[in-house]
């Protein structure tokens, strides 16, 4: 099993996405990305499946903000993305930066929303993302 | 001549005979038909009696349940009622609950963690994720009736399951100092059952947690003997059907004569262990003790014996929650003799409790 840390590890950031993932089976990997889609932390069982939701979660958030303020669903606060192999689940931290978690096949979603919001709340209340 | 006088006598003999047992019969007989005549409108004053006061009793269960009723905020009678849907009853049994008493918190959740209540508080979406965890809960394939979780932090959360809910879900009341109140629970999940023309049936199945003697005390670890020795020691006096103790995956030493067959306590032990994990990790704290409570009315209790969380104490009583002073005595027991567990000491609300 190959893990994956990001440089910030050490940091505040680094320590909540670790201790969310600690004693965690479900999750597969747990990040936090900023607006420019930089990785502020993660960890992960596996290097791809951070690379993949680097990739598209900044697009996915762009969409997604645009979808919601048109609709006049308001500022996006967390959203799942329930796949028939994984699941994954985005929470907003400041308005720019995400928090990303994602879960393996049968994780329950409300447990996986859950989970995002905690480490939304987490690094936001750490002041995980002021560097 | 003889022989017709030696008839004729017995004839006469055994008319007399019968004449005389007649007369001799005749008054038992009057006495036994008086008797019974007696008896037969004693039976039927009885009966009227009987019926007499099943028609008060009826009456006194017709008020009595209109009271009770009335005490739950139901209506009068359940006929007639419209069901409600699955949508619209999570929000109505919260602001029920709600206004019966209050609490930090209460979710109604599916068993996929997500709330089909209004998100009101910062723990809203951890408790629909701890419901989740409680509706998969599974010892011998039954689900509880009622989780009660206590957190180190003096937080309390009440899971339970509603019966009869289509999708599966569960009520979950969070609260500080002290469980949410068991009758307004009870009254909440009443109204959710009439509000959903839901008919509740007695428990048909084993109950899971209770019923089988460990014939011979069990231990797999050196400290064995010891363990057992203070097992035997609790269980004699605090009305426990069974204790055991558990390190890490595996127990390590039990005693009971009436808990969980052998091959349900070791699913019993991880089934609670994994509830226990998931619902700290979800809460964001560590669990102090957890109450897993079956449809048959018993409970078993976990505790966790020392500061790291390795061994746990579990108990199983027919009759309802384990004593806590009891419990928390021999889990202060426990941790000196377990390896790893007595060094840090016990947490300072464990001190104050055992003070």
């Amino acid at each position: 099993m190959s893990r994956t840390n990001d440089a910030s590890q050490s940091s505040s950031t680094g320590l909540a996405v670790e201790e969310l993932r600690r004693d965690n089976p479900d999750l597969l990997g747990a990040l936090v990305v900023d607006g420019r889609g930089a990785i502020r932390a993660a960890d992960a069982t596996t290097t791809g499946v951070v690379e993949a939701a680097v990739a598209l979660v900044v697009p996915a958030r762009e969409l997604l903000d645009r979808v919601a303020a048109e609709l006049g669903c308001g500022a996006i606060k967390s959203f799942v993305l329930e796949g028939d192999r994984a699941s994954m689940a985005f929470a907003d931290i400041d308005g720019s930066s995400t928090a990303i978690v994602i879960g393996n096949n049968g994780s329950a979603p409300g447990a996986l929303r859950s989970d995002a919001l905690n480490l939304s709340e987490r690094v936001g209340r750490r002041g995980g993302m002021a560097s | 001549m003889i022989e017709l006088a030696l008839i004729g006598s017995a004839l006469g003999s055994a008319a007399l005979a019968a004449a005389t047992t007649a007369w001799v019969s005749r008054g038992p007989r009057l006495r036994a038909e008086k008797r019974l005549t007696e008896l037969e409108s004693e039976l039927t004053r009885e009966r009227s009696s009987t019926r007499r006061k099943l028609t008060e009793l009826g009456l006194v269960h017709a008020r009595t349940t209109g009271r009770l009723r009335s005490a739950l905020g139901l209506p009068p009678s359940a006929s007639g009622l419209e069901p409600m849907s699955a949508r619209k009853l999570p929000q109505a049994l919260r602001e029920r609950l709600e206004g019966l008493i209050e609490v930090d918190a209460v979710v109604v959740a599916d068993a996929s963690g997500l709330a089909w209540t209004r998100e009101e508080s910062r723990s809203d979406h951890a408790l629909a994720a701890a419901s989740a965890a409680v509706l998969a809960s599974r010892v011998a394939g039954q689900g509880p009736r009622v989780v009660h979780v206590e957190l180190a932090d003096a937080r309390h959360v009440v899971i339970c399951p509603i019966p009869g809910s289509e999708p599966a879900m569960a009520l979950a009341v969070a609260s500080t100092s002290r469980p949410a109140s068991a009758f307004a629970i009870d009254a909440a999940l009443a109204y959710a059952a009439e509000a959903r023309l839901h008919v509740s049936t007695d428990p048909t199945e084993p109950d899971p947690l209770v019923g089988h003697a460990l014939g011979q005390a069990r231990a797999s670890s050196a400290l064995g003997p010891q363990l057992i020795a203070e097992l035997e020691r609790e269980s004699s006096h605090a009305g426990v059907g069974m204790l055991a103790i558990g390190v890490g995956d595996d127990i390590v030493a039990a005693r009971g004569s009436d808990g969980p067959s052998v091959a349900d306590l070791s699913a019993l032990y991880l089934e609670l262990r994994t509830l226990m994990d998931r619902i700290a990790h979800r809460m964001g704290g560590r669990v102090r003790r957890l109450d897993w409570s079956s449809s048959g009315g018993s409970t078993a209790s976990a505790v966790s014996v020392g500061p790291t969380g390795r061994s746990l104490l579990i108990g199983a009583s027919r009759a309802g929650k384990l004593d806590v002073g009891s419990f928390d005595r021999l889990a202060g027991r426990l941790r000196r003799l377990l390896p790893n567990e007595g060094s840090r000491g016990a947490q300072p609300r464990d001190e104050a409790r055992h003070a």
